[in-house]
């Protein structure tokens, strides 16, 4: 976070308030429903217990392609040369380059009526990530840092979102630092920075942090602002963090060698086994990106090298999450920005373009009733036909999952008004 | 601060003290955009130097087309929403903020304001007006609001909390003892979830004592990795309304387990990673409202669970880890991509 973001910030409140008292006499704000009593006494569906506690967010970075993975057309002129396998959930086919997911599709559900209105990677993960459109006036938060914001933290030390291997278009945006990501690029190498150097003895360090506090001190009681206090706070979580039993959550080398073989030697895979052990430890929201998904080029070989260490890590971590007694309390995601094209372009070498209009994604645990498919594409994999399921819709079933209130409106600083999953309508008969 | 709260009283009365005639675009608004937004709002035009002068961030208030269209990057008005509508927000923040619209120049009053907000909730009606040329407005793409009401409950929870008033925050705190994370275990639920993640370690037989005043509300107990042991799980078995119980990895027994089998609506217990036998089983196979329990590494045998499925058919027991086997040749890293 910039400092000069957190001192022009301290403004924010004084301005929040003449517009939230503004809004909320002149607009009727205050008297919007939010998540009304009347609410928490209606019905839910069929099986469903509790809500999910944390999500493993699963993003395939490039835009991945629907019909070699999970929306299969065997016979259709579209498919190319990727065969379908079937799967232990029974309307579900997948790629034959997904065998040991297949085993687990009785726990998933596979949504093939995505829709995007975003053909761009940058403004296609933008769109996914926030469930808004990028504008230029103001920075949205990604779902991490909602999930954060709404759901609050289940462990003080740790953050609420922390993201693994990338992720360019994670961040809370106008929302207070607290609920940024905390970035972890190697999974292997665990939290960077996470330990103090050997010349700063624990005297020293704590000196010094006294001074800190002691220099801002002046600074701090002449601006008695959130934001002020949230950069602050940062300092201290760092210090609390550094000194914690819950810092081995970050380390994946302390896990057997026969987990770590079955998760894979691949960097994806690593990071499936360190979500594992974050949302174990109370992290709310753990996203682990998988790059390289653009195949503009020799689609089908890359699908061929790309998905058996997507497919091996994948079907680990959900088996291990069900082992621990954790995959109810835990929704895993695996999602995209965007489909490719049917259409295999012949010219540049047997690969698929951008194609937003359709595509699909994964939602297990987190008390779905898996086995099932959600929503339909034609014979050929172009057009949604059935169920189609917009971004914020998308959003707003994880939301749902987790017992998030839709409706709820924040204000940015500037006094605009925004909701998880941007007014998306769960998708609710999956649960 | 006490200035602005000031302000913000006097936007409300004079708000209050306006009559509801409703506003006329022409003659209120358009006014109040030719003197403040004009200048760099407009059409493209030859200033006084010759220099052709193209709109601000593609924005024309000179038309109608062009303020419902809306810059390069997105609308500035939604008809019946002012607190979603930049052409409100920009003009009501403080001056000195980096978005404050009209930039450089003199705030609108708080009239003006008023005047603006109320043209664009009454729908933003132009009347007759239709300005200056501008593009067209492309249809509208957004989606249709949609209300959305979220009806997560639990229906057990929901029978179970009824006629039960949520708890008051002091007792919370007390029984949280400092450790324990409690909360409604769904919004406004009277009954709660208390998890101990962060604090596991100060979490013992004696402390858990704490949640004593609150037994009757706990309906969710995550005490994984946690200092408990059998002798801790007496202070659980009085928990009447418990229905998820999570002891993964902590140092229970068999002897633990007969303490639980008197918690009458128990559905969810993990065991992972404890010493549990075939003997703590017979205990388990007492709770008829089970449905799940997690055995992974524990020292339960094929023959236990059996007897435990037989006396509780509908349970679900998970007892095995079953992962890809390893590969068979290791992957190489650096492995070259086929690029043509």
């Amino acid at each position: 976070m910039d400092l000069r973001d957190s001192i022009h910030g301290a403004d924010d409140v004084s301005r929040r308030a003449f517009l939230s008292g503004a809004a909320g006499s002149l607009l009727g704000l205050g008297a919007m429903p939010l998540l009304s009593h009347a609410s928490a006494i209606a019905p839910l569906g069929a099986g469903r217990r509790s809500p999910a506690k944390n999500v493993i967010y699963l993003f395939m970075a490039g835009g991945m392609t629907h019909l070699d993975t999970f929306d299969l057309k065997p016979g259709a002129e579209t498919q190319g040369p990727t065969e379908a396998i079937k799967t232990s959930g029974d309307e579900v086919l997948l790629s034959s380059h997904m065998k040991y997911l297949a085993r687990h599709m009785d726990k998933c559900v596979v949504v093939n009526s995505m829709s995007s209105t975003q053909g761009a990677h940058a403004q296609g993960q933008y769109f996914m990530h926030t469930s808004y459109e990028p504008r230029g006036t103001i920075a949205h938060a990604s779902m991490g840092s909602w999930v954060s914001r709404l759901g609050g933290r289940l462990n003080d030390t740790l953050p609420g979102y922390v993201t693994v291997g990338g992720g360019r278009y994670t961040s809370a945006g106008w929302m207070e630092s607290a609920h940024a990501p905390l970035p972890i690029g190697d999974p292997q190498d665990g939290l960077a920075n996470s330990t103090c150097s050997e010349d700063v003895s624990d005297k020293d360090f704590k000196r010094r942090m006294s001074r800190l506090a002691k220099m801002n001190e002046a600074f701090a009681s002449r601006y008695k602002s959130k934001q002020v206090r949230s950069y602050a706070d940062m300092y201290e979580q760092a210090v609390k963090l550094m000194g914690s039993e819950d810092l081995a959550a970050f380390d994946v080398t302390k896990e057997s060698d026969s987990i770590k073989e079955a998760y894979g030697d691949s960097r994806f895979g690593r990071g499936c086994l360190l979500a594992r052990r974050l949302v174990e430890h109370g992290v709310r929201f753990v996203e682990v990106v998988s790059g390289g998904w653009d195949t503009h080029n020799d689609n089908f070989d890359e699908m061929e090298e790309k998905l058996p260490p997507l497919d091996r890590a994948v079907a680990a971590l959900l088996s291990d999450l069900d082992a621990r007694g954790l995959l109810d309390e835990t929704l895993v995601v695996l999602t995209t920005e965007f489909g490719r094209t049917p259409d295999i372009t012949a010219n540049r070498g047997n690969g698929r373009n951008h194609y937003p209009k359709a595509f699909s994604a994964m939602l297990a645990g987190g008390g779905v009733q898996g086995g099932q498919r959600y929503g339909k594409t034609d014979a050929e994999g172009r057009e949604v036909i059935e169920n189609k399921v917009l971004v914020p819709d998308f959003n707003a079933t994880i939301a749902y999952a987790l017992g998030l209130p839709t409706d709820k409106v924040l204000h940015s600083p500037s006094g605009r008004p925004f909701q998880i999953a941007h007014k998306g309508k769960p998708v609710t008969s999956i649960f | 601060m006490r200035w602005i709260m000031m302000t913000s009283f006097v936007l409300v009365a004079a708000s209050g003290l306006r009559g509801q005639e409703p506003v006329d675009f022409q003659a209120d608004v358009w006014p109040i955009l030719e003197r403040s937004c004009l200048e760099c709002h407009r059409s493209p035009y030859k200033d006084d130097r010759g220099r052709t002068r193209n709109p601000k961030g593609g924005l024309r208030l000179d038309g109608k087309n062009g303020i419902l269209v809306g810059g390069n990057t997105e609308k500035v008005v939604r008809p019946g929403d002012p607190a979603d509508s930049l052409l409100f927000i920009l003009t009501t923040l403080e001056p000195g903020d980096d978005n404050f619209m009209p930039r450089n120049r003199k705030a609108l009053t708080l009239s003006e304001q008023s005047v603006l907000e109320r043209w664009i909730k009454e729908g933003a009606s132009f009347g007759s007006w239709v300005g200056t040329g501008g593009p067209e407005p492309r249809p509208d793409v957004g989606r249709e609001e949609v209300e959305v009401t979220i009806p997560v409950v639990l229906q057990p929870v929901a029978r179970l909390g009824e006629g039960l008033e949520p708890l008051p925050s002091s007792v919370i705190t007390k029984a949280s003892g400092g450790i324990a994370r409690i909360t409604p275990v769904v919004k406004e639920s009277p009954l709660v979830r208390v998890a101990y993640y962060g604090n596991e370690r100060s979490l013992d037989d004696r402390s858990i004592g704490a949640l004593a005043s609150i037994q009757g509300r706990v309906t969710q107990l995550i005490l994984a990795r946690t200092g408990i042991t059998d002798r801790g799980l007496g202070s659980v078995a009085g928990m009447k309304r418990l229905t998820k119980l999570d002891l993964r990895q902590t140092a229970v027994t068999d002897k633990g387990l007969a303490r639980l089998s008197s918690l009458p609506e128990l559905r969810t217990l993990n065991l992972f990673g404890t010493a549990v036998t075939d003997k703590g089983l017979q205990h388990l196979a007492k709770i008829k409202t089970l449905e799940r329990v997690t055995l992974w590494e524990t020292k339960v045998t094929d023959e236990g669970v059996a007897r435990l499925q037989e006396a509780l058919p509908h349970v679900r027991v998970v007892r095995v880890l079953v992962l890809p086997p390893p590969e068979a040749e290791p992957r190489d890293g650096n492995r070259r991509r086929r690029r043509r």
